[in-house]
């Protein structure tokens, strides 16, 4: 009780504060980043992605290595992508677990232009030693990036994605379990839905994107 | 985006009079309390606090005002990530529409807009529990939930189709806190609509499938027999965050 | 102690899961030979219609479009509600597949709708029957594919919450998977689809009636009809057969509450698919048709004679709307039916000795007219009153009213008749054609003049007095 009524406090506090971050942040620190990862000569950018492409949504992100960048980073390659959050401690892990069959499925060819995406719904507790923490736990290479950002942002990206989560008064998450795929433009192609799922069809999917 | 930022930044320093210049709704405190959510059991209740809601729903000359300002949140410049194809299909360009409806609540509007037209406005989108401790009074009472001749007043008004031309906001009646129109007239969106984590066919709600969603312990509802509360609890959790749906409107709160 | 319940969760899931995949591979085998050639649009039809048997001998891609509306119509004359339709009518669109079809279901939500709904379809194997994957919000359309991999008559509904009440506004109709060998032609189909109404007004109250969930609670239906009204299968509306042909009945009950007790008066259903499944039965009166479930009727009409569509579960029929007629058209056959032979007088064995009265007979007193209003008002309501209704305004389409009635304003003596011999055929009463029959009433001259003389007084009606040597008349 006491818990839930920190959650609401909390939601009410960062909405109020990410809506200053959201709207009016400053983009030059991330900028960087984002040139360090386009080196295709067809590259894709800002100005020339999809209306539907969630690369639109401005928010910031912390990444696993403590970088700070914006979802445009992962434009260029096809992006396997769930929310997670790293305290779960029964779907979540099972997500990571198909998301890694996927993997192991692709050629070393394919894996080049495969980028795998976990995105935190769980802001508070999911920083980048955590991130960290839970790589290594789980064997996670460098093709796998780990964000989180705030709450307002979490909330607007499960909602772009069509994520269902409540937040439960022990810390945890009720979310749907699904994985994404988005194209080179960060537009959704294919989801894949439930766990235990043959990825078959996913990765069929992954393969006519390449 | 760069102009969008500044005029975010100006309204932020501004408020006050911009505001009231752009839209007429007052803002009226609602008294906090314990609210229990409709897919939960009692132990799960939340303790709401104190807070401010619109007196009104948000009326099309309200979002007029509001897509002037920000012209990227015009029907012609929406991204299709931010909303359907429906979005403000009721008027007839970027800037016009019948003027009958000018006071009538703008519908078609998807949840990325209403938030963002609420953020504009210096206020958010009400949580569900805000949204359902405001609704659950009567013209009288401050709780109403339980009120039987209550509840089929509004199950009366969801029986019915929609109406051609939406009455004008402040058509229904006032309630215990001076808010108007919470029912009888749209359905709204509240900033967590869709955590409610049905199915979409409500009958496996209390035994929710753990392959496609984490968690999923408590689900029963104890509240079996509000029918008008699992009406809004289904419509918004039919809902997408960019749809853009005729009888879909929304207010704010501070 | 979450750790321990989210393993023991996901333990049962997976076991349940495990048995659930098990027993559906044993239980349905999809040869190869199931191959989808080409794509077909589905014909829907409105009840009573159905559409036309299937004659493919092949399993094609079947695409179904259902539309959600939200509507004002009529339950019966005068009296409106606020129905939640598939396709626009009670019961929704009648569906007909074939065994191993593929089927692409589209739900669209009608924009103008309040409400978000979605369709289970009984003939689905899968999760909630299609109702997650449908779930749709108004101005929205869904998608989802199933086989139909069992035959079979099947309820779709909305399931919604909360369910009940999308169900109690009309949200169900009928989806035929046919065996894959095909049903046997007959010469006529129909579609009768069941259901319960809980309204705010008693039965025939007039205006909008509103959804009372106490009532539907109770399980205490203001009205139960088939086809989503009252007098749907009535008068102009009836099925039509003629002698010789067999029909085919589809039947449905969308409940929510009531089980259905099916029959015809009239008729013998020669053979039943009882819960729309695939064991035959023969020679049945009355089927059950439980909420929720079907049941296929087939009789051949052997003689002319206008079939009675009833629940048996009796007061339902006649005073909550479950009628419907199939007239029968043709020759007679007398060797099947004759129809009266004789009406005579009976006494029983040992005859008038035994029931002399004890005091010598003396002319019996004439009544007045207020002791015959009396006697009058007990008569009518244990022989008329089933039809006519208590307040004498009948049942539109199929019992004319007496209350006001100008069928004998003018003349009095034109009841007696009716009361003595029975009525056959078209009348028109108050501008309305019916078309029933009554039978004769076996009451004394007494009992008709009296009853007779309480209807010229009741029920708003002009007046007059009757006596028994008018009724002692009119028999002749």
């Amino acid at each position: 009780m006491l818990n839930n009524f920190k959650t609401l406090k909390f939601i009410i506090l960062t909405s109020c504060i990410s809506l200053f971050l959201y709207s009016c942040g400053s983009q030059k620190e991330h900028e960087t980043s984002e040139v360090k990862t386009v080196v295709d000569s067809t590259k894709i950018t800002m100005s020339n992605i999809p209306d539907e492409s969630i690369f639109n949504l401005q928010s910031k992100w912390i990444t696993q290595h403590d970088d700070s960048i914006s979802l445009i980073k992962f434009a260029n390659k096809i992006t396997v992508a769930a929310m997670v959050f790293t305290h779960c401690q029964s779907a979540c892990p099972r997500i990571v677990a198909d998301i890694q069959r996927i993997e192991n499925a692709l050629t070393s060819q394919e894996k080049e232009q495969v980028r795998f995406l976990l995105i935190s719904m769980d802001p508070e507790r999911d920083t980048p030693p955590v991130f960290r923490e839970f790589s290594k736990e789980h064997g996670l290479n460098e093709h796998w990036t780990l964000i989180s950002s705030t709450m307002d942002a979490t909330v607007e990206i499960a909602n772009v994605l069509g994520v269902k989560v409540k937040k439960l008064s022990d810390g945890g998450f009720d979310h749907s379990n699904t994985i994404y795929i988005l194209n080179k433009k960060g537009v959704v192609a294919y989801q894949q839905n439930g766990l235990e799922v043959s990825p078959d069809e996913t990765l069929k999917q992954i393969r006519l994107l390449q | 985006m760069k102009c969008f930022i500044i005029l975010i930044l100006v309204l932020w320093h501004q408020d006050g009079t911009a505001q009231h210049s752009r839209n007429n709704n007052k803002i009226v405190p609602i008294k906090g309390g314990y609210y229990v959510p409709l897919y939960s059991l009692d132990s799960q209740k939340v303790y709401i606090h104190d807070f401010s809601m619109d007196v009104y729903p948000v009326t099309n000359n309200d979002y007029l005002e509001f897509v002037k300002k920000y012209p990227e949140w015009r029907k012609s410049r929406t991204k299709s990530l931010f909303a359907d194809s429906n979005y403000l299909q009721h008027w007839n360009n970027d800037t016009t529409f019948n003027k009958n409806i000018k006071n009538s609540p703008v519908v078609n509007v998807s949840w990325f807009a209403a938030k963002k037209y609420c953020e504009c406005e210096g206020k958010r989108l009400p949580s569900t529990a805000e949204w359902e401790l405001a609704a659950r009074a009567s013209k009288t009472k401050i709780d109403a939930s339980k009120d039987t001749l209550f509840n089929q007043w509004i199950l009366n008004w969801v029986s019915k189709p929609n109406p051609k031309v939406l009455p004008n906001v402040g058509s229904t009646f006032r309630n215990y806190f001076g808010v108007y129109d919470l029912h009888g007239l749209v359905w709204e969106w509240t900033y967590d609509y869709n955590s409610a984590l049905t199915t979409g066919e409500s009958r496996g709600n209390s035994g929710l499938d753990n392959t496609l969603f984490c968690g999923g312990g408590s689900f029963a509802s104890k509240d079996l027999n509000n029918y008008a509360s699992f009406m809004r609890f289904a419509t918004r959790s039919s809902l997408k965050a960019k749809y853009c749906v005729t009888n879909v409107g929304f207010r704010c709160v501070k | 102690m979450k750790n321990i319940k989210y393993t023991l969760n996901a333990v049962l899931y997976a076991l349940l899961f495990g048995l659930f995949a098990v027993s559906c591979n044993s239980d349905k085998n999809t040869p190869a030979s199931d191959e989808i050639k080409g794509e077909e649009t589905a014909v829907l039809t409105h009840a009573p219609n159905v559409p036309p048997p299937i004659t493919r001998k092949f399993s094609t891609k079947m695409i179904v479009n259902l539309e959600v509306i939200e509507k004002e119509m009529e339950m019966m004359d005068g009296v409106t509600y606020n129905f939640w339709t598939f396709g626009g009518a009670v019961p929704g669109m009648f569906i007909r597949v074939r065994e191993g079809d593929l089927v692409e279901f589209h739900l669209k939500n009608n924009p103008n709708n309040k409400l978000p709904h979605n369709i289970d379809l009984h003939a689905v194997s899968g999760q909630g029957g299609g109702a997650a994957a449908t779930f749709t919000a108004p101005g929205h359309e869904t998608k989802f594919s199933f086989t139909a991999l069992n035959p079979g008559l099947y309820i779709y509904h909305c399931a919604t919450a909360p369910v009940g009440m999308h169900i109690a506004n009309g949200m169900y109709g009928l989806i035929l998977v046919e065996p894959k060998e095909g049903m046997k032609p007959v010469d006529k189909e129909y579609y009768v689809c069941q259901g319960d109404f809980y309204t705010s007004g008693k039965y025939g109250e007039s205006g909008l009636q509103q959804f009372d969930m106490d009532k539907a609670l109770k399980e205490q239906p203001d009205y139960v009809v088939f086809n989503g009204k009252v007098g749907s299968l009535i008068g102009a509306n009836s099925l039509k057969a003629k002698v010789g042909e067999t029909v085919r009945l589809f039947v449905g009950n969308g409940g929510p509450n009531l089980v259905s007790s099916f029959h015809v008066i009239g008729d013998i259903f020669d053979n039943v698919y009882p819960e729309g499944g695939s064991t035959l039965n023969h020679n049945v009166q009355t089927t059950l048709v439980p909420a929720g479930g079907s049941a296929i009727t087939e009789f051949k009409c052997d003689v002319p004679a206008t079939l009675i569509l009833v629940d048996h579960s009796i007061f339902r029929t006649f005073n909550k709307g479950s009628l419907g007629m199939l007239k029968v058209e043709g020759e007679l056959n007398k060797k099947i039916y004759s129809g009266q032979q004789d009406d005579r007088i009976y006494q029983s064995e040992g005859g008038a000795s035994q029931t002399m009265p004890i005091t010598p007979t003396e002319p019996t007193k004439p009544l007045s007219k207020e002791e015959k209003m009396t006697q009058g008002k007990a008569v009518y309501a244990s022989t008329c009153q089933a039809c006519h209704q208590a307040d004498g305004k009948g049942i539109p389409n199929a019992f004319p009213p007496l209350a006001g009635s100008d069928y004998f304003a003018s003349d009095p003596t034109k009841v007696i008749r009716v009361v003595t011999h029975g009525l056959q055929g078209e009348v028109t009463v108050n501008g309305k054609k019916f078309n029933g029959i009554m039978p004769k009433q076996s009451l004394s001259d007494n009992q008709i003049s009296s009853v007779v003389t309480y209807v010229l007084n009741s029920f708003g009606n002009k007046g007059g007095e009757v006596n028994p040597s008018d009724v002692e008349k009119a028999r002749k």
